[in-house]
């Protein structure tokens, strides 16, 4: 099995778009989380996640052309002055093993492929390696790959603590609780989303736009339909629901409502970890 | 001097290009660089080679080095050790006002009229302190993943004074600097450097002729400093199982003395006693004029690159073998899986006999050794290269005064 047979192409963009742009493809395409950044011959330049956006959304990065010009100008500067570098470039022909020994090895979320001449062929995430293991089965408890230390918020938060918090904490979604129940759960894709989603309105996404919209309640942005797991549930049932609800994670919630822990689609990894990569890329085959 | 345009044929007119392109927003921004030691070591390596590149884009960078006493060194590679890990170690109050007072005499060298002022590691971190203008960064080239909490708990006050972080890995940022605006930015190897650009088959046999090396023997080697986490004890003990099957295996260890670093002597001595006078132990030194193109040669020279490190912030030497075409057997430490891909660019090992095992293997099959090779200089090409460094470099210059 080569890698590239798993991996599809998700979003790119060109290194000279407006960073608006990554807004309005982690805004409009579900399920994704990274843009790769090319240029005009295709090479891979490196690559913007949803938290970097928030980051700039907030002011705590761009700031100082965000001094200079104004927040509407950051909107409009290349992106490539504000993605990071990827560190995880492989060429296209490498095999499967290799490249999820690299990431359980490493605990990375994606590798992306490239031809001999650097241009982007494909990007290997999670959601990848999740398809192939659907409705496998490890002997293993959800609550052995879960991670318990959960970061959550009070649904009276704003959005802009929300993103706080997930920035401060590098996550990308938080749990929502009233009373230590879940009410509801919140992304970093919902609330570039929801952003969006005003300049559409609008047509315009100006500094007092984002920062009203920082200041609503994140109740606004959340998905309040919360599916959960059970820890005592095997783990392919939780990447299992993963897949077929198409979320990046699930909260881990006891029969009595208690919230356990959060797992997230990474956790592919703890798997691997435990039953040892090659029966993982097996049981993939 | 040193031109962005001569990395072209290894990176193409487009990478080139963009940089330039990048460059434009911090054009003239004036940086200073403070560290320990301008010899010795990978972050004096690094600036070596960033700072003459940056210059060449347009920033206005220069570098400058601390000076302190022996106390001071002695004090600073504790609460480096400290900082890898090591729990058994304490900061006296003394050791510490010494540390503090050796940075604010050497506050002096600051220059009030820059933009970035970039502090690498430790030993200079106090002098935020002083700062009366400009940006301030620490630059964190160590591993801090599991510090010792209670000397991280005596300078990480410092830290939380800069405008930003930079750290090797993401698993290397402490929790409690949550709030900091806190970067990433991987170390990489400059291929045009006289340490890793290209040399004649002729150029490398003169090198070893030099220095008694048999070429014709089976060569292995670990490039690091005298130092405990980097295991040059180890390295001896697996080369002894090695030589127990492939008798006439032969043994370069290459080091050099940093001004801040006063283990390493106590470390080479103790290296070179253990090799018992092994005559086909090689233990070479900055001592004995092996600098940057001696170290390029003995590592295209080797069959197999050790490094066996308990510790490692990045391990530049994985890098500059990879880059050679060399398979490595690497621990786990650092960033030695980032480079070496269990089976693919080398082995990854767990303890000196699986170390010598694997060592063994790829000497007996050089078919095998050269597959490898030509992945790990793939991976480096594709990931580790001076020119992404800059580019991230550049990255935190246009987020601090960019324009």
């Amino acid at each position: 099995m080569k890698i590239c047979d798993l991996g599809p192409l998700v979003s790119t963009m060109n290194l000279n778009d407006p960073l608006i742009t990554a807004l309005h493809i982690l805004g409009n395409t579900k399920g994704h989380y990274r843009v790769v950044v090319v240029n005009e011959e295709g090479k891979v330049h490196g690559l913007i996640i949803g938290r970097r956006l928030l980051e700039i959304l907030l002011g705590r990065r761009g700031s100082s052309i965000r001094a200079k010009k104004g927040f509407e100008s950051v909107l409009q500067e290349p992106v490539n002055l504000f993605m990071d570098e990827s560190y995880q470039i492989f060429p296209e022909n490498t095999d499967a093993e290799t490249v999820i020994k690299y990431m359980v090895e490493n605990a990375l979320g994606h590798v992306i492929l490239v031809d001999q001449a650097g241009a982007y062929k494909g990007i290997i995430e999670e959601s990848c390696i999740l398809n192939r293991l659907r409705g496998k089965r490890f002997g293993l408890q959800t609550r052995n790959i879960m991670s318990e230390n959960v970061r959550i918020i009070d649904p009276k938060a704003t959005i802009r603590y929300a993103a706080q918090t997930m920035i401060d904490n590098r996550v990308r979604r938080l749990p929502v609780t009233l009373k230590s129940t879940i009410v509801g759960i919140v992304t970093a894709s919902d609330i570039i989303r929801h952003i969006i989603r005003q300049e559409g309105k609008t047509g315009k996404l100006g500094l007092s736009d984002v920062a009203r919209i920082l200041d609503e309640g994140v109740a606004k942005v959340m998905s309040q339909n919360v599916h959960s797991i059970q820890p005592d549930s095997d783990a392919g049932e939780a990447l299992d629901k993963m897949v077929n609800l198409d979320v990046s994670g699930l909260p881990v919630v006891s029969k009595e409502g208690q919230l356990f822990g959060i797992v997230s689609r990474v956790d592919f990894i703890k798997i691997a970890k435990l039953k040892g990569v090659s029966t993982i890329v097996e049981m993939m085959a | 001097m040193v031109r962005i345009e001569d990395y072209t044929p290894i990176v193409g007119a487009g990478e080139v290009e963009s940089i330039k392109e990048m460059a434009e927003h911090v054009r003239g921004a004036k940086v200073e660089h403070i560290n320990a030691t301008s010899f010795g070591g990978g972050v004096a390596e690094i600036l070596n080679r960033l700072v003459p590149l940056a210059r060449s884009v347009g920033i206005d960078a220069e570098w400058k080095t601390l000076s302190g006493d022996e106390d001071f060194f002695l004090t600073t590679k504790r609460i480096h050790n400290a900082l890898q890990g090591d729990g058994t170690i304490e900061i006296s109050e003394g050791m510490m006002r010494h540390y503090i007072d050796t940075n604010d005499l050497n506050a002096s060298k600051l220059n009030d009229s820059s933009e970035v002022v970039v502090i690498h590691d430790p030993q200079p971190l106090p002098m935020i302190d002083h700062k009366t203008t400009g940006k301030w960064v620490w630059r964190c080239h160590i591993d801090t993943s599991s510090p010792n909490i209670k000397v991280w708990n005596l300078i990480n006050g410092y830290v939380k004074k800069y405008d930003a972080a930079i750290f090797s890995l993401e698993k290397y940022v402490p929790e409690d600097l949550a709030q900091m605006r806190v970067l990433i930015d991987f170390p990489t190897i400059d291929p045009l450097s006289a340490k890793n650009a290209s040399m004649s088959a002729s150029e490398v046999l003169k090198i070893l002729e030099r220095y008694g090396i048999d070429p014709d023997r089976p060569i292995i080697g670990q490039v690091a400093r005298f130092d405990p986490w980097k295991n040059p004890l180890g390295v001896i003990d697996t080369y002894r199982r090695v030589k127990e099957k492939i008798r006439n295996v032969q043994l370069i260890m290459i080091g050099s003395f940093a001004n801040d670093d006063l283990e390493g002597t106590e470390w080479h001595n103790r290296t070179v006693r253990y090799a018992q006078g092994d005559k086909d132990i090689h233990i070479l030194t900055n001592l004995e004029g092996v600098l940057d193109k001696e170290v390029n040669a003995f590592q295209r020279s080797f069959n197999v690159a050790l490094q066996l490190s308990l510790r490692e912030g990045f391990g530049l030497s994985v890098t500059e073998a990879l880059w050679k075409g060399v398979p490595v057997v690497g621990t786990k430490a650092g960033g030695i899986p980032l480079q070496v891909i269990d089976g693919v660019t080398g082995y990854l090992v767990g303890s000196l006999e699986e170390a010598a095992d694997a060592t063994r293997q790829l000497i007996k099959r050089p078919w095998a050794a050269r597959e490898l090779g030509y992945a790990g200089m793939q991976l480096v090409r594709l990931n580790f290269l001076i020119t992404k460094g800059l580019k991230s470099y550049l990255r935190m210059h246009i987020e601090l005064v960019g324009k």
